[in-house]
């Protein structure tokens, strides 16, 4: 055997000659070829990834030295030979190199002949490189070549846990699709039955898939198809399993902290083997312990093998009373209401236990559910001695956390007892004492004398438009509607975080080496590029060797994939790096790439490619774009001094950066800026005139500039039709460039038929077009506002990047108009509305504009913020609380808007109601004025239903707790939706409890909130004025 | 798990930890044992309020058994410090980010006997389970360990718990006293307000993104954005687990630092309190924090360290002063030396009292020793001529050449704060303790290799 021989062999993919002649060497003789199969090896390896991507068939065509001992022309395939190389150095080198070869095959002869080299060679390292195959996620080595090489004594039986996860997968057939080969999982056992005594029970000890999926019986499946779950319990009908074995171990592997579903998974087990009540009987202290297990799916399972034992009069009364009260602890109701019910039998037949299980369910009153609460104060009703101090102490302990509509419920049971003793303890403990409820609050009670005075100071005008017209307020309910403000027409620079540009070339490298790792925000980004824009000339005799480590970093970073980093080979910027590479090292990356990139992107990378051009002349110029304040705005004052001083150092203003610099203008210190700007001569003096509100309009000779007009245009009316620019030649039925993209919407849902198990599932859907119109794929890079229009049609990520950062900064580039960014926000925020939120697709970032307190509510917002409150994204939904939060304090949100608009989700059918109702509750409890608003937008809501969806009772419940928690009433459009609703299901119920609430009177917490309510509106009146 | 990242490590109890009617009645038996497979006897007395008591240990041992990371249930136990004055017991997440400490006070027992000492002690499910049974009411006693225990083979009552601890898990178990003297008290609620604000906290899939606590009149509240003092925190999942301790709870203290986005979750009873401190981030263990790198490659302590060891005997508070004036060391290269003595897992931090205690964790710290692999490598760069000194500016001021693999890196001493271009100091930006460059370049100036 030489390196001809072994080429001759690998060129082929002749795997079976490999083995043959490999067959009889000794360790010595191996070695000697053991450098060339390594590194043969490497150059498959290495070239592999070219070969597919150019043939796809061999890898002659990179190593020609292989070609003269091909045979055939064009066999074998480059995974053959890569293959075989593999199999080359598990016969001939050293364990070092064999630990790095894949030794899974999807081809049997390769299997055979990989055990065959193995058995012959019986390396000294076998047992460490299996231990090596078997850990990571995807196992390197099959199951039957495992188990042949440990039942051929070729290596030990390991003893991790990998081995049994291997198994978990690797032994069941997967061949499904001829039914007659398929060979169940217990006959495969049986096959190799030492499994019996060891193997399978690890099972329930070591986390694995195993259980998890249950297919049996689908129709896609052979007949004879048998899960993990089914051939358990085959085996133990059989007798080649101990059933009572399994059923011990199927519970003891529900005390193992696994995953929910490989706990799920072992009940499957359990429920499969179907113990009897005489083998549940005799583990009943298993069942108790496991109500401690943290999993909500094992409480439930332990509840329902109790409910059984109760069934038949064997349950452990006394034991189940002491266990009951950490049920409480569990936050879903199913575990802790079920319990309850048992418990009331219980002390139905055992009076002796009522004590111990008062004690017990105490705990409950503090349960997040309603359901819960209520439950539990029934029972106390029935059973609460008036004597029982220590029992009332507590409830009075926790009266602050029990529900408003349960209130006069804990109250009678508190008045049971003797007031006069457990007064001190109320007013210690409670936010309101008994006394509470005889004092009447009124309007009177919370306009103080500072509030008069405030009103009294506004104008007659101002006190009339806000509706302030005190001493006689109009309680209406517009007068807690925010005004709809023009953006234009506002002040916010005041509002504003200034951005700080970067001071010298040590701060610049620094900012420069931290973003290559971790990209705090997009404004980072931006100090950056001005950075290198303002500095690239600046480079004293420290800065080569201060550059080096960043610029190689920079080009590493570019191969590795990354999603919050400045530069990465996907989610970061081309445009980026190349400026990095051109101010670094004076070279150029890529050539420009105008229509290369899709979306917004395009618009961005171009900007920053201007600026690479000029920073490789090593032309140092304040760049116009740079944002002075937060959120992207930049103060008009100061754009007219830089476009100044650019005009002063004679260099060409570049489109993109002028363009980007119009979109960012506030809507403040226009008017100065525009007598500054009249020093500025020729077009871009006339553009930026026209942004800040000159008169000169475009005209026929302005074609040329259109793109800059454009941006003028849209930086001085964002949502209107630009009536002056019908002379240039624009596209004018593409959203925001002439006429502004006008925004229609639906939700429904989608049909999909799985192909494999033929089941139709539905997905939700929300269509937002802006406008009757097929962006075109050439458009130009020079009109951002169209750009941001352009969305992905496939994937999650809307603007073709899955980084926040990225997203951050597209929503840089119009701020103030960022309605296009809500609409692509929608659709990402509806794709992962059932998922946890993700660092690999990030969603919170699309609300970020709502958190900016000079902003507007629009319709779009609001889909946005009520997919937020209803999703799973933590990210988002806390975030969509926070802003719920803010808004409501400073009088933002338009609860008849935004209750129209949650109707018009629910038309679709698809909106979850219990956790919008979850993320509800939470802002509900942050005062009463929040309580008040989620009340109004619960009733308007209401108001645009016709008939309410199935799970409405979530969002009903919450409706009841606040109208008693304020002492409103609903009014009749409200309630019509609530009068149709027949039956005795949890809506119809709380239907009824809604419409006959009348409470006596509003209560202080209602004018608690009008009090907020009113001093946000004199804020507003007197900032107005 | 490779035998480099991992301990092979043999709980082994003399029988098993449990609930129920012993010999002097019913309470809760403790089994003990520690590293070198003894099993002390340290502590009898009657429990003044079991179910109190119990909550705590429940708690503790949920952290123990968790992963809050990964779905990968560790099988470590809590540890136990008995003193004359109070009874600690310590656990630390299978994940590393996770410490989690029962303090009980004298008010908490009625002792017969209180040794001192501290071991490692058995908890097992039923046990659990029955924890959750204990009442105020109930007389019970606690016993940790059993008199005259001898442990034989055939013994059948034998418990015998084979873990593989990972080494990252006995270092952060350490280093986290490192935080403990930097956190300052920054928010007071009461019990209900607690139970309000951690059942706020969202179920299920947890933020990726940091979230902050902030106080919002009485109340608290979870944030998704950064307000003025506000407190920092990632893995909310992670204070959940305090959930069933406010029933019989005084209040909560909230503790945070100002750097290094560490917080702390004191939980205060009558009778003593539960101490929960949470890393930055939930996949940063406290064990790659190096906090104490600093103070292990420079200062005086070393010369300190045995003189203040010897002081110390197993004392519930450790009085700095006293062990100044007894070893005649200023009270700086006490506190120092005690941070080193912390980071080897012979002290811990006290936060409430601001004070060190004295206990040894029971496993084999030499192996600890040798992990500090930023250290190691600092020290390398320097045994291998790879730090050079560009510029000396004054006494505190220098510039440094450090080469690494294929670049190499320019380290800044600065009084206020010390930079190297690397990638390590460039995404943390200190924040994670030096990296091995500017480790290379203190112990270069410390070795008076920059003197003229």
């Amino acid at each position: 055997m030489n390196q001809d021989d072994l080429e001759s062999f690998i060129a082929n993919a002749d795997c079976d000659g490999l083995a043959e002649a490999a067959e009889k060497l000794t360790e010595s003789e191996r070695k000697k070829i053991s450098r060339a199969a390594q590194n043969l090896y490497k150059q498959i390896e290495k070239s592999r990834l070219n070969v597919v991507m150019i043939s796809g068939k061999s890898v002659v065509e990179e190593l020609e030295f292989l070609k003269k001992w091909i045979k055939e022309i064009g066999k074998p395939d480059v995974y053959e030979q890569y293959n075989t190389a593999g199999l080359a150095v598990l016969a001939f080198c050293s364990f070092t190199s064999a630990r790095k070869i894949n030794a899974r095959f999807y081809e049997k002869n390769k299997e055979d002949t990989l055990i065959k080299i193995l058995s012959d060679r019986k390396p000294e390292w076998i047992n460490e490189w299996i231990n090596e195959k078997l850990k990571g996620e995807w196992q390197q080595i099959s199951w039957e070549t495992l188990r042949t090489l440990i039942n051929n004594g070729i290596c030990s039986k390991p003893d991790s846990d990998d081995y049994i996860r291997l198994m978990a997968v690797g032994l069941p057939s997967y061949n499904f699709k001829e039914a007659d080969k398929y060979i169940p999982l217990s006959n495969k056992i049986k096959e190799d039955p030492s499994l019996l005594d060891d193997e399978i029970w690890k099972l329930f000890k070591v986390e694995t898939n195993a259980f998890i999926y249950d297919w049996e019986n689908h129709a896609s499946l052979p007949a004879n198809y048998e899960s993990w779950v089914g051939c358990i319990c085959k085996l133990s009908t059989e007798g080649l399993l101990d059933r009572q074995k399994l059923i011990n171990s199927s519970l003891k592997g529900l005390t193992s902290g696994f995953k929910n579903n490989m706990l799920s998974g072992y009940i499957k087990v359990h429920d499969k083997l179907e113990p009897s009540v005489d083998e549940i009987h005799q583990r009943q202290e298993i069942y108790l312990d496991l109500l401690l297990s943290q999993s909500s799916h094992v409480v439930t399972f332990a509840l329902k093998i109790l409910k059984e034992l109760d069934k038949n009069n064997l349950l452990d009364d006394e034991k189940f009373v002491n266990s009951i009260s950490i049920l409480f602890n569990i936050t879903t109701k199913s575990q802790p209401l079920a319990a309850l019910k048992i418990l009331t039998k219980i002390l139905k037949r055992s009076p002796e236990l009522i004590n111990n299980g008062i004690q017990g369910i105490i705990t409950g009153l503090i349960h997040q559910s309603v359901d819960v609460q209520s439950e539990v104060i029934s029972i106390l009703e029935e059973y609460i001695n008036a004597d029982d101090t220590n029992s009332i102490n507590a409830i009075i302990m926790q009266k602050d956390s029990i529900a408003q509509s349960l209130q006069n419920k804990i109250m009678n049971i508190i008045s049971k007892a003797n007031l006069s003793e457990f007064k001190t303890i109320m007013v210690n403990n409670c936010s309101s004492s008994i006394d509470d409820y005889n004092v009447n609050y009124n309007v009177e009670s919370y306009c103080s004398d500072e509030i008069k005075s405030r009103i009294s100071n506004l104008s007659e005008n101002v006190r009339e438009k806000f509706g302030l017209v005190y001493p006689v307020i109009d309680l209406n309910d517009d007068l807690f509607l925010p005004f709809d403000c023009n953006i234009n027409d506002l002040k916010i620079i005041p509002s504003l975080q200034i951005v700080k540009p970067i001071d010298n070339t040590d701060e610049l490298l620094e900012t420069v080496a931290h973003a290559l790792e971790t990209v705090d925000s997009a404004i980072e980004v931006e100090r950056i590029i001005d950075g290198i824009s303002r500095l690239c000339n600046k480079k004293d005799s420290t800065f080569e060797r201060l550059a080096e480590p960043v610029f190689k970093r920079a080009e590493k970073l570019g191969e590795l994939e990354g999603l919050n980093r400045l530069v990465s080979r996907w989610g970061g910027s081309n445009a980026l790096q190349d400026l990095l590479s051109t101010w670094l090292s004076s070279k150029r990356l890529l050539p420009k790439r105008k229509f290369a990139i899709e979306g917004p992107m395009r618009f961005i990378e171009n900007r920053i490619y201007d600026i690479s051009e000029r920073v490789s002349k090593n032309i140092s110029a304040p760049l116009l774009s740079f944002p002075t304040h937060e959120n992207g705005w930049i103060d008009p004052e100061i754009l007219i001094e830089r476009i100044i001083m650019i005009k002063k150092l004679n260099i060409n203003i570049a489109s993109h950066d002028f363009i980007q610099a119009l979109l960012r203008i506030t809507p403040d210190n226009r008017a100065a800026a525009l007598e500054k700007s009249l020093a500025i001569k020729g077009p871009e003096g006339k553009i930026i005139q026209y942004a800040l509100g000159a008169d000169d309009k475009p005209g026929w000779t302005d074609n040329k500039l259109s793109s800059l007009w454009l941006a003028a245009g849209r930086a001085r009316f964002p949502y209107s039709t630009l009536d002056d620019f019908k002379k240039l030649k624009l596209i004018a039925n593409l959203p925001d460039t002439i006429e502004p993209a006008k925004y229609s919407w639906t939700s429904s849902q989608k049909e999909y038929v799985d192909q494999w198990s033929k089941k139709t599932y539905y997905h939700p859907d929300l269509t937002i077009s802006s406008g009757n119109f097929k962006i075109p794929d050439n458009v130009s890079s020079e009109w951002p506002t169209v750009l941001m229009h352009v969305q992905d049609k496939i994937y999650h990520s809307v603007y073709f990047t899955n980084s926040a950062w990225l997203n951050q900064w597209i929503r840089m580039i119009w701020p103030q108009n960022v309605e296009s960014y809500y609409a692509a926000g929608a659709k990402a925020l509806l794709s992962r509305i059932d998922y946890n939120a993700s660092s690999h697709e990030p969603i919170y970032m699309f609300l970020e504009p709502m958190l900016e307190k000079y902003r507007t509510f629009s319709e779009l917002s609001y889909i946005d913020l009520t997919l937020a409150l209803s999703g799973k994204d933590a990210d988002a939904r806390g975030l969509a609380i926070d802003i719920m939060a803010e808004a409501i304090q400073n009088s933002r949100i338009h609860y008849k808007l935004f209750g129209k608009t949650i109707a018009g989700i629910s038309k679709g059918e698809w909106l979850k109601l219990n956790r919008l109702c979850d993320s509800f509750t939470e802002v509900s409890r942050l005062s009463p004025t929040h309580a008040y608003v989620v009340c109004k937008i619960i009733m308007a809501w209401l108001s645009n239903q016709k008939e309410l969806p199935r799970d409405a009772h979530y969002i009903l419940s919450l409706l009841n707790e606040l109208i008693i928690q304020l002492g409103i009433t609903m009014d009749r459009i409200t309630c019509h939706p609530l009068n149709s609703i027949k039956g005795t299901g949890k809506t119809a119920k709380l239907a009824k409890a809604l419409l006959t609430n009348n409470p006596a009177r509003k209560t202080n917490d209602y004018y608690l909130a009008l009090s907020d309510l009113i001093n946000s509106r004199i804020d507003l009146a007197e900032s107005f004025s | 798990m490779s035998t480099s990242t991992a301990l092979d490590f043999t709980y082994l109890y003399p029988f098993q930890s449990a609930v129920g009617e012993f010999d002097r009645g019913f309470g809760l038996k403790l089994a003990t044992c520690n590293a070198d497979q003894e099993n002390p006897h340290f502590f009898e007395g009657k429990l003044m309020q079991p179910r109190c008591m119990g909550d705590m240990l429940l708690v503790l041992n949920n952290v123990v058994r968790t992963h809050f990371f990964l779905p990968r249930p560790p099988l470590m136990d809590p540890v136990v410090t008995s003193s004359e004055s109070m009874i600690r017991f310590e656990g630390f997440s299978g994940c590393c980010g996770v410490y989690a400490r029962v303090d009980l006070l004298p008010e908490a027992f009625q002792a017969d006997l209180q040794n001192r000492g501290t071991t490692n002690v058995d908890f097992n499910n039923p046990m659990r389970a029955a924890l959750t049974r204990l009442k105020d009411k109930d007389e019970a006693w606690l016993s940790v360990g059993q008199e005259q225990v001898t442990l034989s083979r055939n013994n059948e009552s034998i418990v015998e718990k084979k873990v593989k601890l990972p080494i990252r898990w006995i270092k952060g178990f350490s280093e986290v006293q490192a935080y403990q003297p930097e956190l300052k008290l920054r928010l007071e609620v009461s019990a209900t307000e607690a139970r309000h604000f951690i059942r706020s906290i969202p179920k299920g899939g947890a933020p990726k993104r940091p979230s902050y606590v902030n106080q919002l009149g009485k109340a608290l509240r979870i944030t998704q954005r950064e307000q003025k003092d506000s407190i920092r925190v990632s893995g909310t999942n992670r204070i959940s687990i305090l959930d069933p301790l406010f029933n019989s709870a005084r209040g909560l203290r909230i503790w945070s630092d100002d750097d290094y986005g560490v917080s702390a979750w004191e939980v205060v009873y009558d009778i003593g309190k539960f101490f929960l401190m949470i890393s930055p981030e939930v996949y940063r263990g406290f064990s790659g924090e190096g906090q104490v790198l600093e103070k292990l490659a420079t200062g005086d302590w070393e010369s300190a360290l045995a003189k203040v060891q010897a002081q110390l005997t197993w004392q519930s508070q450790i009085d700095i002063n006293k062990i100044s004036s007894l070893t005649g060391y200023d009270i700086n290269t006490i506190e120092s030396a005690l941070a080193v003595l912390g980071s080897r897992g012979l002290a811990g931090y006290d936060v409430s009292e601001g004070k060190y205690f004295h206990r040894i964790l029971p496993f084999d710290l030499d192996k600890v020793e040798e992990l500090q692999p930023r250290l190691k490598n600092a020290k390398k760069l320097i045994e291998d001529k790879k730090i050079e000194l560009l510029l000396k500016i004054d006494s505190e001021n220098y510039d440094f050449a450090v080469k690494g693999t294929d670049v190499t890196h320019t380290v800044r001493i600065r009084p206020d704060a010390d930079k190297c271009t690397c990638p390590w100091y460039s995404k943390y930006l200190g924040q994670r303790g030096p990296c091995k460059h500017i480790l290379a370049a203190k112990i270069f100036i410390d070795n008076d290799n920059c003197e003229e």
